[in-house]
């Protein structure tokens, strides 16, 4: 693998619009579930002041990805890129990849009785657009990256956030950019 | 929190019992003194019930029509393995079944004693060597199999299966069903030792069972999610009623039928057989129900 | 806008095959389907749409057609202020064009509320329909016994046909009035003259931003990346909210300011702001009338210390953000609807202009007290315009005038039932779902009840259609010609019929054209709504010369290039050319006086919270929902399946309420029961739940809130607004 495309996700810019969420099943007029892409807010508990704070997820295309591990048919495979992508003519719908993936993010499509996951718009991607999430965000909180040590290495890069999963599972190719809170006055 | 997973407790209870018979008769015909009628209704049981378990696992799969797929990933997938393992298993079943075909056409005109004895081989040689290797192939593929089953379990997203407890419990299973019903399916054609064997090996797996689950269950408190899954056992009524029919009911009666001069009555060996039975269905059903991943925890 | 797009299914032939296996068996998985659907398929055409929803945003859409389906849409690139993006709304179109759930064909529903719905002909609903008019018209002497009421579900110029077919057939009884922004726009209106703001892209320009109980991040949320640029260049972002908005937890510094204070807030920063002399005198002399007289009250009657405890914000606070305010120049301030929804909120509106003109932030680039604008607006109103049928009567007014009989549209259930001379008998309803929207929900299916024919136009069998006879289905904006304004920003686009109107559905003026041939058929002369035209050609009759100046196009049709921005300065009022009578910012306004007002922008009190009903119960703009229009898509139920209602812990803790608990919102008038969530969003006297119309749900947090009048809007809406936010109730555990 020669490198490996993965998400930025500005939690300090993110408004928790939801618009990369819909804009994925506008892209590709996915059925109400799966939700290949989903926003999440934090807990406001996890801050020292109350606030809504978000982060958006579709598949991580992590660099061990356990959904491709577990597939009996290979219908993951991993490019050149990093990107893991799923081949629903393959999946025969046993559900493994449900099981094993952290992050929920391969789902089942009931009406197909196969699951289904965000591909990267690896179609995009080739013809050197943008997935249709980052297109779609507005406060450009949404990138996407080349993750590598140079961008581990610059400050303020996190690898995970309060609420989600140990990124030691699989090593998803996802990276954050925390929070940040103002000032607030409060009447309680 | 998982699903009732009908198709998967089928498959692997299922499964687990027939290559568990197997495995007893091999261990039965180690001696070279296998009846020869228990042999024939071992095979024959253990293949029903193997047909059943493959075919109930079909259903959990979407599209049980391209099945045969899931075989197309060895590599990695210890579902792949699990099939190859299975179809292989019967494979040799097959070969098991031819032999018990022709053992009944080379028997039952025997001395109307239907133990295989060394004498008897030394008439006959071939068959009961052919026999034994076949059982034993059998058996080895079939355990296999379970243990791939299991693997495919262990996953390091959920911790109360990311440990060695799915293979051994699955092993458990495979040998406390196989003996008891072996036991069921032998009746008066075993042997008062083979009996005592077959009911010590039930006791065995028994106790070994309980120790093991005490044991795993302190060890599930060790990450949020083992906890929630030890939560879930100890707060469903299912796990209690499992509790009692395949732990405490089976360690009492096992030790009166044990104790018992003729090793008990038939009919109170099946009650056990059923209680077991049971109890490992509520255990697997729970095993899947209490399956709780490491996930996402914030907000909607 | 040409463009190759290789299907989603099948593109797996592309993918590099694993080689990480032990045993290959790729005979097995390799997928006959796959290399035979990776065809890029050139069907696919574009068009341009605006999606016309009552939204500060009027986002330019792009949406792409195949074989006469649609297939996606995006945000138009040449929209300089949606900028190529949508929200989530937006992008949930598809799923509202294609909903199982749609109106298809014309319905009717017998008895009304049954729910007994059977399919009918065009030509059945109409003939019904006519002949109702012509009955109420024979019996009563006129058609004011037939209401209609028609707001904000889609805000094309074109819809203004929906007025029209009522013009078209006689005098009407007619719903007045604007239920969102009123008290503000009078507000305004007595201050500059009108409500006019500046280019929200300006903001850029701003060095200190406040949001006067302005969500962005739910409700314009293409205004974003402005202020992020604004803030990128070292402004600073203050939202005073009583709610803790996803907008407010982005801000520098948030204020949850005790809710209707807004005006003292802005009083006790204007008194510092006198205190320190950092009052832009020139500018307030020069450019307004009474500015003084308005100091002078300030320095009698306004302390800081008063402030404080009226807003609940700390004194030092407000110093901070008077000293930041009045010296960061220049500062830009955005006040939100949500914020004049009170008893004194047109009042708020004005302390606050008047703390942009003393601190010389009108007529500013980077600055303005930004409310809204209707300067691209100045369309034809062609399909709007009728004259009525020969020998019409009308209503006579209290200036003598005969016309049509204007009633309350924010008091709608009272004022139909109130009318007597004669009675409203027939509601016409289009672009609009009272039984969802209107106040007081008990009153309007009571009301509803004692009509003697519902009409209703809409796409789906919501609140208001289960109170009909007859249901129109209405074509969604794909399948029209329009034309579409925004009153945020300067941008004006074109919207092309994409998509032939499915089913059965007709526009409004496809309905109109119908009712008059109809209606002339049976009784030639009793409509005179033209019965010509194709939908584009209707749209074409809208453009005036001054449209085509102001967008710098000779012709409609180069709107099809892209949308076009309004050719006005970045910055409102920067001429100085006020349109109050004085033609200068009325600090003392004359107007407001006549009308029963204060002429100055002084502290008027805010609705004391009654004894019996000690919480505040806010309902504001739902995030996945325009009002009852949205939330109801499967993609949105997906994402936002149940309503909820946010409550401070310590306030549930009082009433044994926990996070999931049902909780029943209850006053006088009514109650609801939603699930609780617990958050210290809010204050420990405020519960909000936001409001939206859920499928198969009843929810409506409109059972409890009472038809009460803000202080402002009959001056330039007709009628006075709704004071939402003063909705005082009960909980408790259900």
């Amino acid at each position: 693998m020669s490198k490996q495309l993965g998400f930025l996700h500005n939690s300090e810019k993110c408004v928790g619009c939801r618009g990369c969420e819909i804009a994925c099943k506008n892209e590709y007029q996915i059925e109400a579930t799966p939700q290949w892409r989903k926003v999440f807010q934090l807990h406001e508990d996890d801050f020292s002041l109350p606030t809504r704070m978000f982060f958006s997820m579709a598949c991580n295309h992590c660099a061990h990805p356990e959904c491709l591990r577990v597939c009996p048919v290979k219908a993951y495979t991993k490019r050149e890129d990093g990107i893991v992508i799923h081949d629903p003519n393959r999946c025969i719908g046993c559900r493994l990849c449900t099981m094993a993936c952290p992050y929920d993010r391969p789902q089942i499509n009931p009406a197909k009785k196969k699951v289904e996951k965000c591909n990267l718009c690896y179609q995009r991607i080739d013809q050197g657009e943008k997935p249709a999430c980052v297109t779609a965000c507005i406060p450009g909180a949404l990138e996407l990256v080349e993750i590598n040590d140079s961008l581990d290495q610059k400050t303020g890069i996190l690898k995970t956030l309060p609420g989600l999963p140990s990124p030691k599972i699989t090593s998803p190719s996802i990276r954050f950019i925390g929070p940040k809170q103002g000032k607030q006055i409060r009447r309680d | 929190m998982g699903d009732w997973e009908w198709p998967l407790i089928l498959f692997t209870v299922l499964g687990q019992i027939a290559i568990g018979i197997i495995l007893m008769l091999w261990w039965l015909a180690r001696n070279r003194n296998l009846n020869i009628q228990l042999f024939k209704r071992g095979v024959h049981v253990s293949g029903g019930l193997l047909l059943i378990a493959l075919l109930a696992s079909l259903f959990h799969l979407g599209h049980p029509e391209a099945a045969y797929r899931a075989l197309a990933h060895l590599g990695s997938s210890w579902l792949s393995r699990e099939i190859l393992f299975f179809l292989l298993t019967f494979l040799a079943w097959i070969y098991l079944f031819r032999l018990s075909r022709q053992q009944t056409s080379s028997h039952t005109l025997g001395s109307g004693a239907s133990i295989i004895t060394t004498a008897e081989t030394a008439a006959g040689g071939q068959p009961t060597s052919n026999l034994s290797l076949g059982l034993g192939i059998t058996s080895l593929l079939g355990l296999l199999g379970i243990a791939s089953s299991a693997m495919i379990y262990v996953l390091p997203r959920v911790p109360a299966w990311n440990n060695g407890g799915p293979v051994l419990f699955f092993l458990l299973t495979t040998g406390l069903l196989g003996a008891l019903c072996t036991l069921v399916l032998g009746g008066n054609l075993l042997q008062t030792a083979q009996k005592k064997l077959l009911l010590q090996v039930s006791l065995g797996c028994t106790i070994f069972s309980l120790i093991l689950s005490v044991i795993y269950g302190s060890m599930l408190s060790a990450s949020m999610e083992g906890a929630a899954s030890l939560n879930y056992h100890l707060s469903s009524p299912l796990f209690w009623v499992r509790a009692l029919v395949s732990w405490l009911a089976p360690l009492l009666l096992l030790v009166i039928i044990l104790k018992s001069p003729d090793l008990g009555k038939k009919n109170l060996i099946l009650t056990v057989t059923l209680l077991v039975g049971l109890g490992e269905i509520l255990g697997r059903a729970l095993f899947y129900l209490s399956a709780t991943g490491i996930q996402i925890t914030a907000l909607f | 806008m040409k463009l190759t797009r290789r299907k989603f299914l099948g593109g797996a032939a592309a993918v590099a095959a694993s080689s990480m296996t032990l045993f290959n068996f790729n005979l097995l998985t390799n997928s006959p389907s796959a290399s035979a659907a990776d065809q890029p398929s050139e069907a696919i055409k574009t068009f341009r749409n605006v999606c016309p929803r009552n939204c500060y945003d009027t986002c330019g859409m792009i949406t792409y057609v195949e074989d006469g389906v649609l297939k996606k849409v995006e945000g138009d690139p040449k929209h300089g202020y949606t900028n190529g993006k949508l929200c989530l709304k937006g992008y949930s179109y598809p799923r509202r064009v294609y909903s199982p759930d749609r109106i298809k064909y014309p319905m009717k529903q017998s008895p009304r509320g049954s729910g007994n719905w059977t399919r009918i002909s065009w030509d059945e609903a109409m003939d019904t329909i006519a002949k109702k008019i012509l009955d109420l018209k024979k019996r009563y002497g006129s058609t004011l016994p037939i209401c209609l009421d028609k707001y904000s579900g889609n805000f094309g110029i074109v819809h203004y046909g929906i007025e029209g077919t009522m013009s078209s057939i006689g005098y009407t009884t007619r719903a007045v009035g604007t239920p969102c922004w009123p008290a503000g726009i009078d507000a305004q209106t007595y201050d500059f003259g009108t409500l006019y703001s500046n280019d929200p892209e300006d903001m850029v320009n701003a060095k200190y931003i406040i949001l006067w109980g302005q969500n962005a991040a739910w409700t314009a949320i293409h205004s974003l990346p402005f202020i992020n640029e604004a803030r990128e260049r070292g402004a600073k972002l203050v939202v005073i909210d009583p709610i803790l908005t996803s907008t407010a937890s982005k801000a520098d510094l948030y204020i949850q300011i005790n809710p209707s204070t807004d005006g003292a807030l802005a009083l006790g920063m204007a008194r510092y702001i006198i205190d320190n002399n950092w009052v832009d005198w020139e500018y307030a002399r020069a450019n307004s009338l009474g500015f003084d007289e308005w100091v002078e009250y300030v320095k009698k009657s306004i302390t800081l210390d008063w402030a404080s405890e009226k807003t609940g914000v700390p004194k030092d606070i407000i110093m901070e953000i008077a000293r930041e305010y009045a010296t960061a120049k220049p500062a830009s301030m955005w006040v939100g609807y949500g914020m004049q929804r009170h008893t004194n909120g047109g009042q708020n509106v004005r302390i606050i202009d008047a703390l942009g003109v003393m601190t010389g932030n009108v007529g500013k680039s980077g600055g303005g007290v930004n409310y809204g604008h209707l300067e691209t607006w100045g369309f034809n109103y062609n399909a709007m315009v009728n004259a009525p049928p020969k020998g019409s009567k009308g209503f006579i007014g209290p200036d003598g005038k005969e016309g049509d009989r204007a009633i309350n549209m924010n008091n709608f259930a009272h004022d139909v039932s109130a009318q007597s001379d004669p009675p409203v008998k027939m509601l016409w309803l289009a672009c609009r779902n009272p039984g969802a929207q209107d106040p007081d929900t008990n009153a309007i299916e009571k009301m509803f009840s004692s009509m003697e024919f519902v009409v209703t136009v809409d796409s789906f069998f919501n609140k208001t259609v289960e109170m009909s006879d007859i249901v129109l289905p209405a074509t969604t904006h794909f399948e029209d010609w329009d034309v579409m304004a925004s009153y945020w920003h300067y941008w004006v686009g074109i919207n092309q019929r994409a998509i032939d109107p499915l089913y059965e559905c007709k526009s409004d003026v496809e309905i109109a054209i119908e009712l008059s041939e109809k209606m002339n058929a049976l009784e030639p002369g009793s409509c005179t709504f033209p019965t010509s035209g194709t939908p584009e050609e209707w749209l074409a009759k809208e453009f005036n010369p001054g449209i085509h100046q102001m967008l710098g196009i000779n012709d409609y049709k180069e709107l099809i290039d892209g949308p076009r921005k309004a050719k006005m300065p970045p910055a409102s009022w920067s001429d100085g050319n006020f349109r109050t009578p004085s033609k200068k910012i009325e600090i003392h306004s004359e107007l407001a006086e006549k009308n029963g007002l204060p002429a100055l922008p002084i502290w008027v009190d805010e609705m004391k919270t009654p004894e019996k009903y000690p919480i505040r119960f806010m309902t504001p703009h739902p995030q996945y929902a325009l009002h009852s229009q949205f939330q109801n898509l499967d993609w949105m139920m997906t994402t936002n399946p149940e309503p909820k209602v946010e409550i401070h812990p310590n306030l549930a803790a009082k009433y044994g309420i926990t996070e999931g608990t049902m909780v029943k919102i209850y006053n006088d008038l009514g109650s609801i029961t939603v699930k609780a969530h617990l958050t210290r969003t809010t204050s420990t006297n405020v519960i909000v739940a936001y409001e939206a119309w859920y499928k198969n749900s009843n929810f409506n947090v409109n059972y409890t809130l009472k038809a009460i009048p803000s202080d402002m809007g009959k001056q330039a809406t007709g009628n006075d607004g709704l004071a939402f936010h003063d909705n005082f109730v009960m909980i408790e555990k259900a």
